[in-house]
Parts: structure tokens; sequence; C-alpha cells
């Protein structure tokens, strides 16, 4: 991404978009300990064993 | 020695077909590469073709070889104190299913050089067979981390880890979901370069989380520099 801006001025949009992507990600580490994840994950549970 | 040059399936992009010996090659190619017409750029946000001489496209090819290699730092640094040393050492206690999950996630790291340095070389119609390979390889990596993340389940949850086995599951799932999106647009505009190595370099960001993760920096910081009045200095200075 910074290659590209140094060299094009211009930031991919695929980096854009992956960037956005990758840091929403990040934000599942909120999300583990959360109700919704937990009751599909005892789910997923149950089918598992 | 001689090259023609044939309408891709996309329609707007002339690839060159090879029909030469090696020798002439590199003369050849250059003079091709500096005639190539840029595409319209409709599926490449206006990123077209790189026209240019090899020597042009050099600093790209070593951008794009440099980062495969650092992936691959990546990984023995995240996986080093987990995995690697304890391998190393004879100690490691892992189940097969996580030496295997291992063995095919390298693999993919390997794979990821091997394809850049053919870049680098100038010998895309060996990264063209190789990535056949690669697509094949790419579904396995899909299976792997789904087969490995459930396995993982199954062992916590057996022994009385229920919890907490439950809320990791989400972040290799999310690995698994996203990695395919990348992976798949990686495949389906595999034709343009341009967009083709940055969805490539995308996905692999994805699957280099767990590594990254696991990069325990902070330790490092901690034992091998110090903090003093005049700022951080490596602990080995006087």
């Amino acid at each position: 991404m910074i290659y590209d801006y140094l060299t094009k001025r211009i930031i991919h949009p695929v980096y854009v978009i992956g960037m956005i992507v990758l840091s929403a990600t990040m934000l599942r580490v909120f999300a583990i300990e959360s109700e919704a994840w937990l009751s599909i994950a005892r789910m997923i549970t149950r089918w598992v064993t | 020695m001689h090259y023609f040059m044939k309408t891709s399936r996309v329609g707007a992009q002339p690839i060159i077909r090879k029909a030469s010996s090696r020798a002439g090659k590199r003369t050849i190619r250059t003079a091709c590469t500096c005639a190539i017409i840029p595409h319209d750029g409709r599926h490449s946000g206006g990123f077209a073709m790189e026209v240019g001489s090899r020597d042009r496209l050099l600093p790209k090819r070593w951008f794009y070889s440099s980062l495969s290699i650092l992936a691959a730092i990546m990984v023995a640094g995240g996986f080093w104190n987990t995995y690697w040393k304890p391998l190393i050492d004879g100690t490691l206690d892992k189940s097969w299913v996580v030496d295997l999950h291992a063995a095919v996630f390298v693999g993919w790291i390997v794979l990821f050089i091997t394809q850049a340095a053919l870049i680098f070389r100038g010998r895309t119609d060996v990264h063209r067979k190789v990535g056949k390979f690669g697509i094949f390889y790419g579904f396995v990596i899909i299976a792997m981390g789904l087969f490995v993340a459930l396995n993982q389940l199954a062992t916590g949850v057996a022994a009385g880890r229920a919890a907490e086995v439950q809320s990791f599951l989400l972040i290799p799932l999310v690995d698994m979901i996203i990695f395919p999106i990348f992976f798949g647009a990686a495949i389906y505009y595999r034709r343009e370069p341009e967009l083709h190595r940055r969805l490539m370099l995308v996905a692999t960001t994805e699957l280099l989380t767990a590594a990254v993760a696991r990069l325990d920096l902070d330790a490092y910081v901690t034992a091998h520099w110090s903090c003093s009045s005049s700022g951080w200095r490596p602990s080995t200075w006087p």
C-alpha cells in the first residue's frame, strides 16, 4: 500500500478494501465472549462432538 | 526465435506466447513488454498493466519477492516459541493434526515465495503452471483450516475447556471466511496481474494474522533493549 502510494500517488482499491476487511476482523476479539457468538459456538460444538 | 501476441480470453489485454529458445528470451521479452498496450483498467481501479522495460519492472518484482520472504520470517518468528523451538529441541507435544496443519500452511508460504520468485525471474509461464496447483492448494488450506478449528474445538471440549475453545473458535472461522474471498477473487482475476498479485498478498496477509498475534515483541524488547533516561537502547550496550 505504501509502495503504491510512493510510486503512483494512489492506493489500489484492493489494498483499501483489504485494509478495511482485515481491520474489521480484528474486532472479532471483542465478539468472542458475546452471548450471540457463544450460542453459535455451542451449536457447532453439538454438531462436532 | 519468435514471439507472437495473442488476445487473451478477457479480450482487452494481450498476452505473450513464447515460441522461442531461451537464448533470445530476454531481448525479445523486453521488446514485447514495451509493446504491450495497457488495457482499459476496467477491473483494476485505474491501475493499468505495467508498461516498461524489464529493468523498470525490477523494483516492483523485488518488492513482492521481499514481501513473500517477510511473510516467511513472520511465520518463523510468530510460531517460534510455540512450535519451531520445541520442534528443534525435540520437546514438541502437539497432535498430528496440528503438525499437518503446520506443514500445509508452511507449504502455502513456500508456494507464495516460489510464485513471487518465478515472477521476479520473469518465468510467468512456469508461474501459471504452478498456479494451477496453487488453486488446488488454496482449497486444501481452507479445508485444513476448518478441520483444525473444529478438531481443536472437539479436543478442548473433551479436555474440559469448552468455554475457552468455543470463544476462540471465532478466530479461525473468520480467517477461513476472509481468506477464500480474497483467494477466490485472485483466481478470478488471475489474468489481470495488478489485481491478482494484490489480492494474493491480502489473502496471504489474512493467513499471517495467526503468526502476527503470536509475535512476542514485548518480551523481545524487554530481553534485548533497556530503557534509560536517554531512551531505549540495546541491553548489550555499555
